[in-house]
């Protein structure tokens, strides 16, 4: 029995370093592992032969492939679930859950479930449970607990998320086996670069020997390949994107060409019981003990359908495993290979046809019929050798055809689109040498891009392989990840499920997480078998990326997003802001209390930096032509030295940015734009320049070039006076107007505008000095004053800001700017549908409002109600500093903007009273901005 | 949807470099009908196959760009700069 089995660690394993143990937690317990263990080889040293139980009937599921493509080790780790313990490497202090049981992993009560399997047969979710209508709704919600995999943590805090990199490559090579090496190399060799990329943490792919160690060495020292290890690939998309889970990012690579050398792997056999624990792919139980050192068994039987089980029968008898039976399907084997078993003292028995395993918990006995008699054998290992699947998810993406194998006995992908190549295992060549040789073939025509490939002669050594019966039993699985048998199969088949796809989603054979890579070609042969459709025709199930089970934190991990700092960030730091990120800018909440900065502007002076706003230099003798067709603005009438307000429109009448336009000299005009849009902005000045290339005009975003700080207040003047010779009083440079000069000696534009509504200039200067020029302006006591209190100083002068009191429908009219219409310019962008909308009548307006007696302040997108019904809403409010009464900005329909009109507004669920004001709360008659 | 779009100042580039403008249409003269504003901002061709569009190189050389693309296989047949073409 499998509970007094010693596990033991072998001497060998390249993988771990035995001088170092670590510690980790395995369902409550502490275990020890070497470092360089996965959770899986670690778990397999402590002789635990459970590792997780199964997604229906909660069987007993063990380590089987060893290669992350069963479902059997699926374990929670930290927090995650469905983690794959034969991948994952071990760290100190990891907590690992086993999942799907109840209690415990060994005494499981749900496994009851694999003794009422007649219960719940084949799409039972279809037929049982339905009538009366009741029961489904009760056994429903028992069913979806009983099922599935592990648990998803809704509560989870700091989701790791991967970053996107775009990465390209000549030829990306997918597959460090034989046949991926060889390609790499050959392609290299002939001087274009390479992108070598395997999922496992080595180079050489699943059966890697030492004899691949010079090709690796070649490969690892050539400059032109870039080997990218433990990084699966989960799709290739249209245009050769290769997309790439690695370790620690997420990595789009684009290539000129792709090979695609994912090679093949062994699936299980179907048999009674070839689930139970103990019974591995060969290949699985090689690797522990090759990479990991760990004995995977004391006492084993091996089922091959090739002679690959041979090796692997003295590859276990060597490393000190008693190796009880070698058991062939096929009747006749080479006898130089018979001869060497016999040396071994290893009994070989051929032409068997019928196997099963016996065991509970784990595999204890195996039967076979040889020569119609059965034989039993006590042993705590199966190993299954030798019945090759390619792994053609990747190729079938592509648009690969698929054709019938003889060898392997299943599909093979074939006819690759143009500059995709396929080779190795995955095109059905079993031995390596062949893959070696086709693989530098491959790789050479890749370089070229050349489509002919020199076909591989098939040599003996793939010669037709025997298979094991398959025969009708409710234990015998096909699917291990849904628990889908033999039986299931043949009873959907028998309803009428004879089709491939059809078949596949009722009895959802395929569909869990292994997506096929344990059952497809087993799942098409016995299809095949029952139908009596040869498997050619019946196809493959269509292969979707993901290919490998990928996190949503790597998908919907941000692309390179970075946040932009002003010139003047550290100084704002240094002055201890609370900084926001505001349209893809780091800027200053508030360095104070927002109110108080906002006092100290009305009655004293603040400065505040505005570099964040878009800024364009348009030069050229058609500039004011340009900017007179995308502004609703006229410009050309504009005098050298003045500055207008302009708003754009998109062609149906809906502003898209507001801004500054100063005439600086004939030919010559400087734009501010809102911070967020200016990207936006200058690809739609450069669209209608492009769309009439005879405008003589040049663009340059300037954004940050020019540093801008805005200092404003009625005790603004004699500081900025102070710093220049230029005379800046408002008899020299009124409102609106604006004035090329030096700012303690550094060239500067200065624009008297304001938009915080008191006497202020905005000073736009080379970025290089912008620290100079703020610390020359803070002097005495200049309030820095930040975004908020720049918000509720403009809402106060009732100045909208595009995007905030916009919306995608506001037009000019909306915001009052009736003159456009009355402008005698020919054409600009939005003139007919602004026109037409002025025809039509105005609808909604924004408009300003006061909130009556002591009502709360409220949200941005307050509904305003009228007779119960929603008629508008609130976009922008505050409570004024200056006599607490919350106020703000709205958009109403037309007939409710009178002056004093009364309407409610929706504070979280209670109604509060307020009153339009058309006039701005604040220097109404705009004395204080203009004195 | 991915594929690779030859700037003609850039060479190729992957085209998240890029964003879309439109379909290439001629704008309305000044004081054409409603009708005919009407279906120039609201009727779009929406070729199935070839198609000739306005893109424009965010990440790159930021130009616009006219390209003739097939909507059904992203093939780029032809991609040229409008300031190109009268010098």
């Amino acid at each position: 029995m499998p509970r007094n089995m010693r596990t033991r660690r072998f001497p060998s394993g390249e993988l771990v370093n035995r001088l170092k143990t670590i510690e980790f937690v395995f369902d409550g317990k502490k275990l020890k592992a070497y470092d360089g263990d996965t959770v899986g080889s670690a778990l397999a040293a402590e002789g635990i032969q459970v590792v997780s139980r199964s997604f229906k009937y909660h069987r007993p599921r063990g380590l089987m492939c060893v290669s992350g493509q069963c479902p059997n080790c699926l374990v929670n780790i930290n927090g995650s679930p469905n983690a794959r313990a034969c991948l994952t490497k071990v760290q100190a202090n990891m907590a690992v859950e086993s999942q799907n049981r109840w209690f415990s992993l060994q005494f499981d009560i749900l496994s009851i479930l694999d003794k009422f399997k007649w219960i719940l047969p084949v799409g039972f979710y279809y037929k049982s449970f339905h009538k009366p209508k009741l029961v489904w709704k009760l056994v429903r919600p028992i069913l979806r607990k009983l099922g599935g995999l592990g648990t998803v943590n809704t509560k989870a805090v700091n989701i790791p998320i991967k970053y996107h990199r775009s990465l390209f490559t000549g030829a990306g090579v997918v597959g460090a086996g034989t046949s991926g090496l060889s390609a790499a190399l050959a392609a290299a060799e002939a001087g274009i670069e390479v992108t070598l990329i395997d999922k496992l943490e080595y180079l050489g792919g699943a059966n890697k020997d030492k004899n691949l160690n010079l090709l690796i060495e070649k490969v690892l020292n050539h400059k032109l390949i870039t080997t990218l290890l433990n990084s699966p690939v989960f799709g290739i998309n249209p245009g050769k994107l290769i997309t790439i889970d690695s370790e620690v990012e997420m990595i789009k690579l684009r290539c000129k060409q792709i090979v695609i050398a994912t090679g093949s792997h062994e699936v299980p056999m179907s048999f009674e019981n070839n689930d139970l624990p103990g019974i591995m792919l060969a290949n699985g139980a090689i690797k522990l003990l090759r990479l990991y050192g760990v004995l995977p068994g004391s006492d084993a039987v091996i089922f091959t359908e090739r002679d690959t089980g041979y090796v692997d029968a003295l590859e276990l008898k060597e490393a000190g495993i008693r190796v009880k039976a070698v058991v062939d399907s096929r009747n006749e084997i080479d006898s130089q290979i018979n001869m060497r078993l016999a040396q071994h003292e290893i009994p070989v028995f051929t032409g068997v046809r019928c196997v099963k395993a016996i065991g509970h918990d784990a595999v204890s006995t195996i039967s076979f019929r040889h020569q119609d008699e059965w034989f039993y054998v006590d042993c705590d290992l199966v190993c299954m050798s030798g019945r090759l699947q390619p792994a053609s998810q990747l190729a079938l993406q592509v648009g690969c055809a698929t054709k019938f194998d003889r060898g392997l006995n299943t599909l093979i992908p074939t006819d690759p689109p143009q500059s995709i190549y396929l080779t190795g295992g995955l095109i059905g060549i079993t031995d390596k040498l062949s893959s070696a040789k086709h693989g530098k073939a491959t790789g050479k025509a890749a370089a070229v891009n050349e489509r002919s490939i020199p076909p591989y002669s098939k040599t003996a050594v793939s010669a037709e392989c025997g298979t094991f019966e398959k025969g009708c039993n409710n234990k015998e699985f096909i699917c291990i990840c849904e628990d889908v048998t033999s039986k299931d199969l043949q009873q959907a088949i028998g309803e009428g499920f004879g089709d491939i796809q059809i078949l596949k989603r009722y009895s959802t054979v395929t569909m869990g997480p292994c997506q096929g890579k344990m059952c497809l070609s087993n799942f098409l042969n016995i299809s095949s078998e029952k139908t009596g459709i040869p498997q050619s025709q019946l196809g493959p199930t269509t292969q979707r990326p993901p290919v490998e089970p990928t996190t949503l934190g790597t998908l919907a991990g941000p692309g390179f997003i970075p946040v932009k700092r002003s010139p003047l960030h550290n100084k704002h730091v240094e002055l201890g802001a609370k900084m926001l990120e505001v349209g893809g800018w780091m800027r200053p909440y508030s360095y104070v209390h927002p109110d108080a900065e906002v006092s100290s502007v009305r009655n004293n002076v603040g400065i505040i930096d505005v570099s964040t706003l878009g800024k364009l230099d348009v030069r050229g003798p058609d500039a004011s032509k340009l900017l007179d067709f995308v502004y609703v603005n006229k410009i050309s009438n504009l005098k050298i030295g003045r500055v207008r307000y302009g708003v754009m429109c998109l062609e149906n009448g809906v502003i898209l940015d507001d801004g500054t336009v100063t005439k600086l000299s004939d030919h010559r005009f400087f734009i501010t734009t809102t911070t967020t849009n200016i990207e936006v902005i200058e690809s739609w000045f450069k669209w209608w320049l492009a769309s009439d290339v005879k405008l003589d005009v040049k663009i340059a975003n300037v954004t940050s070039e020019f540093a801008s700080i805005n200092i404003a207040g009625p005790n603004a003047m004699p500081i900025l006076q102070n710093l220049t010779s230029s005379d800046i009083r408002s008899s020299e440079l009124p409102y609106m107007c604006a004035q090329q000069a030096y700012i303690s000696g550094i060239p500067t534009i200065i624009l008297r505008i304001g938009f915080v509504g008191e006497m202020g200039w905005e000073l736009h200067f080379p970025s290089m000095y912008a620290e100079f020029i703020w610390n020359s302006l803070s002097v005495n006591d200049v309030q820095p004053f930040g975004v908020e209190a720049q918000r509720i100083l403009r809402l106060e002068k009732g100045h909208i800001i595009v995007n905030q009191d916009t919306d995608s429908l506001t037009t000019p009219l909306e915001i009052g700017m009736s003159q456009v219409l009355r402008s005698n310019k020919l054409d600009f962008i939005g003139k007919h549908a602004i026109h037409q909308e002025s025809m039509r009548g105005i609808k909604r307006r924004s408009i300003g409002f006061i909130m009556k007696g002591s009502a709360p302040t409220p949200n941005d997108g307050c509904a305003i109600v009228h007779n119960g019904l929603p008629i508008g809403r609130v976009t922008s409010a505050r409570r004024s500093p200056t006599n607490q009464k919350p106020f703000g900005l709205a958009i109403l329909p037309e007939n409710f903007c009178i002056d004093g009109q009364e309407i409610s507004v929706l504070i979280k669920n209670d109604l509060f009273p307020a009153t339009v004001s058309i006039k701005p709360i604040y220097d109404p008659e705009g004395h204080r901005l203009k004195a | 949807m991915s594929f690779i779009i030859s700037c003609p100042h850039c060479g190729d580039r992957q085209v998240e470099e890029f964003q879309y403008g439109s379909e290439k249409l001629p704008r309305p003269d000044d004081g054409s009908s409603d009708d005919v504003w009407n279906s120039y901002l609201y009727d779009k061709k929406n070729e199935y196959g070839k198609e000739s569009e306005w893109w424009y190189h965010q990440y790159g050389c930021r130009r616009w760009i006219i390209l003739i693309r097939d909507t059904v296989s992203n093939v780029v047949e032809s991609s040229v700069d409008p300031y190109m073409e009268i010098t």
